[in-house]
């Protein structure tokens, strides 16, 4: 196929997952999916219709029961834990609705945590973590514990961290959850600014304003895409 | 993808996090440490404690009992005129190597004669006593290591006269009355009259001179028939106790030593063992029960450790930790606690030993393996106590980590 070249990040080929309870559930039936480098989706649906579940397979979180998932054009399901582990730390940038900043670290130890399991030295870590602090303009509050900033500021911190290993995609899970309406803004702007300089961003949420600032909104229901 | 790089992390790196997850909850991480400090200090105070006591048991069983010999004769019918030990026996023994002291010691028969201190019988108190009458020979005294009360002994002079003086125990010197040798106080046995030189304050050995009336060789030949010495006690130098048991009988009865019954302490270095050992063990175990305590309290905080971070350990994995990172990291946390536990344990546990030492005013005695290793045994208990809450913390998936950690 032409399409799996360079230019796509990733690419889902009939995906699915099913969960061994009594009865089954299948929380993702054939799931085709391409993203390219530079996208922004969004991911939308009904709580239970497997988007999660989705975000969860494309970050290597989960493995798929069926169908074939190629990163960067590679099978995922020919990886070890390891191999994923590793794609994880380089490839891959999470940001989490429970942002999840240690609370007894600073800002910016905890941003300089989304590089260490890379295994690179830490020369140099410092002045990356404040210009990826810089990126989402918090560097003023570089030395502020998490429980001493916002939570709109919180969530840029955590999306500081995830860009810190300058990842191939942007997995971000109910980014705008627990913030309000300004917060949001403010998140969602930044994401535009993140997208600009070509980052590639899939994005989980149940509110359709957000899905909206997307450039390709794909709706889920029932583990299915329609 | 080019290239698939798996998932690592510098020991540096490793380090920090180890440093920075004990520091997160300081107070938490004293305590626990506190738990090994007590069991690590208890196992060190117990051994340097027991070595130090040990030390001083053996000192004073070295001095006693392992320095002690007593030769009597297997049997007393020999069919020969002969005396089995003969009457110069302290002066034979004395030329050994290794011999401080010899003296004999003989049982007189008094024929059930009582013994008093007044001529006068008071009808309301009782004047006559039923008390052993023992002979001895000068260097007895010595060889038992007694210690007058008042008066002196009886010497080489009194034996050879045979004259009629007595040395009287202090519990026999209470039954008859008698508090001292400056009025000259005499006593009689059976109807002899004996004039009481000195009375014995203590003895180190053979108690029971000091319910007795002890008077010289040559009184109780001459005045008791007594046939031959009944036993000879000797005492001689830390360490020369086996060999002098072994010359005795050949110095005594050069022509038939098989007749002679030789008492000789055990080996002190055997029983120096055996009496460290019987304390080690005692202590050790009360130790180890500390120290289990504490690794209990180690395994039991960085279980709830686990539950807690939860969240920490799924966003870790979203990272790229590995299970081997995330089991690593919290088994050195543990490691770290037993460690620096340790440390302190071994500190506190030597001033232990060297307070309770200055107080009871001993030589305080620690061996430096016990100390210097205190450290490694605090890392492998914190090790091993972490070992169950690091895999369960390795264990959990990235997804329901994430799922169930705020």
């Amino acid at each position: 196929m032409t399409e799996t070249t360079s230019n796509m990040v990733i690419k889902l080929s009939n995906i699915g997952r099913r969960f061994p309870s009594d009865p089954p559930v299948n929380a993702l039936l054939n799931i085709n999916l391409k993203v390219h480098f530079g996208d922004w989706i969004s991911v939308t649906g009904p709580s239970g219709s497997g988007k999660s579940t989705l975000l969860n397979v494309i970050g290597c979180l989960d493995k798929q029961t069926s169908g074939d998932y190629f990163f960067n054009n590679t099978d995922t399901m020919t990886l070890t834990d390891s191999q994923r582990a590793g794609l994880r730390s380089r490839r891959i940038g999470f940001v989490f609705q429970s942002f999840y900043l240690l609370s007894h670290r600073s800002v910016i130890e905890n941003v300089m945590l989304g590089e260490i399991y890379q295994h690179t030295s830490s020369r140099g870590r410092l002045e990356r973590a404040k210009e990826a602090l810089n990126r989402v303009d918090m560097l003023k509050r570089a030395d502020f514990l998490p429980t001493h900033i916002s939570g709109g500021e919180q969530q840029r911190v955590a999306i500081a961290r995830a860009l810190m290993g300058k990842p191939d995609l942007l997995l971000c899970d109910e980014p705008t959850g627990n913030l309000d309406s300004k917060s949001t803004t403010m998140i969602l702007d930044l994401f535009e600014k993140i997208h600009a300089s070509g980052q590639t961003i899939i994005m989980i949420t149940h509110e359709q304003p957000v899905a909206k600032r997307a450039r390709r909104r794909i709706e889920m229901i029932d583990g299915e895409i329609m | 993808m080019t290239e698939l790089e798996k998932s690592g992390i510098t020991c540096r790196d490793l380090m920090k996090e180890v440093l920075a997850g004990l520091f997160s909850r300081p107070g938490r991480t004293v305590l626990t440490i506190m738990g090994v400090v007590m069991g690590i200090a208890a196992l060190v105070a117990t051994l340097g404690l027991s070595q130090t006591a040990g030390n001083r048991i053996i000192g004073r069983f070295d001095e006693l009992a392992a320095t002690e010999i007593v030769i009597t004769a297997k049997s007393q019918n020999t069919h020969s005129n002969i005396p089995v030990l003969p009457w110069d026996s302290p002066e034979r023994l004395l030329r050994l190597n290794g011999v401080v002291a010899a003296g004999t010691l003989s049982m007189v028969a008094v024929d059930n004669a009582l013994v008093r201190a007044s001529l006068v019988s008071d009808p309301l108190k009782q004047t006559r006593f039923q008390l052993s009458v023992q002979a001895a020979s000068p260097g007895l005294f010595s060889a038992v290591r007694s210690e007058l009360h008042s008066g002196r002994y009886p010497d080489r002079g009194n034996s050879d006269r045979a004259d009629r003086v007595a040395v009287i125990g202090s519990n026999a010197a209470i039954k008859l009355g008698i508090t001292g040798v400056e009025q000259l106080p005499a006593i009689m046995i059976g109807d002899n009259l004996y004039l009481v030189i000195g009375i014995l304050g203590n003895v180190g050995r053979q108690p029971d001179l000091l319910s007795s009336v002890i008077i010289p060789e040559g009184t109780a030949r001459k005045y008791f028939n007594l046939g031959s010495p009944q036993s000879v006690l000797i005492e001689t130098k830390i360490g020369a106790a086996s060999l002098i048991a072994h010359q005795s009988p050949l110095a005594l009865r050069p022509d038939n030593p098989s007749i002679l019954k030789i008492a000789a302490p055990s080996e002190p270095q055997r029983v120096r063992n055996a009496v460290q050992s019987d304390l080690n063990i005692l202590f050790l175990l009360l130790g180890a029960v500390s120290l289990l305590v504490g690794s209990i309290g180690i395994a039991n905080v960085t279980l709830v450790s686990v539950v807690e971070r939860t969240g920490e350990i799924g966003l870790r994995r979203a990272n790229g930790a590995t299970r081997l990172h995330i089991a690593l990291q919290f088994l050195l946390e543990s490691g770290a606690i037993g460690i620096i536990g340790g440390i302190l344990g071994a500190s506190l546990g030597v001033l232990i030993i060297v307070g309770v030492s200055f107080h009871q005013n001993w030589t305080a005695v620690l061996d430096p393996v016990v100390s210097l290793t205190s450290p490694l045994v605090g890392g492998i208990v914190g090790i091993v106590s972490g070992l169950y809450p690091s895999i369960r913390a390795a264990k959990l998936e990235p997804v329901d980590a994430l799922r169930s950690g705020t």
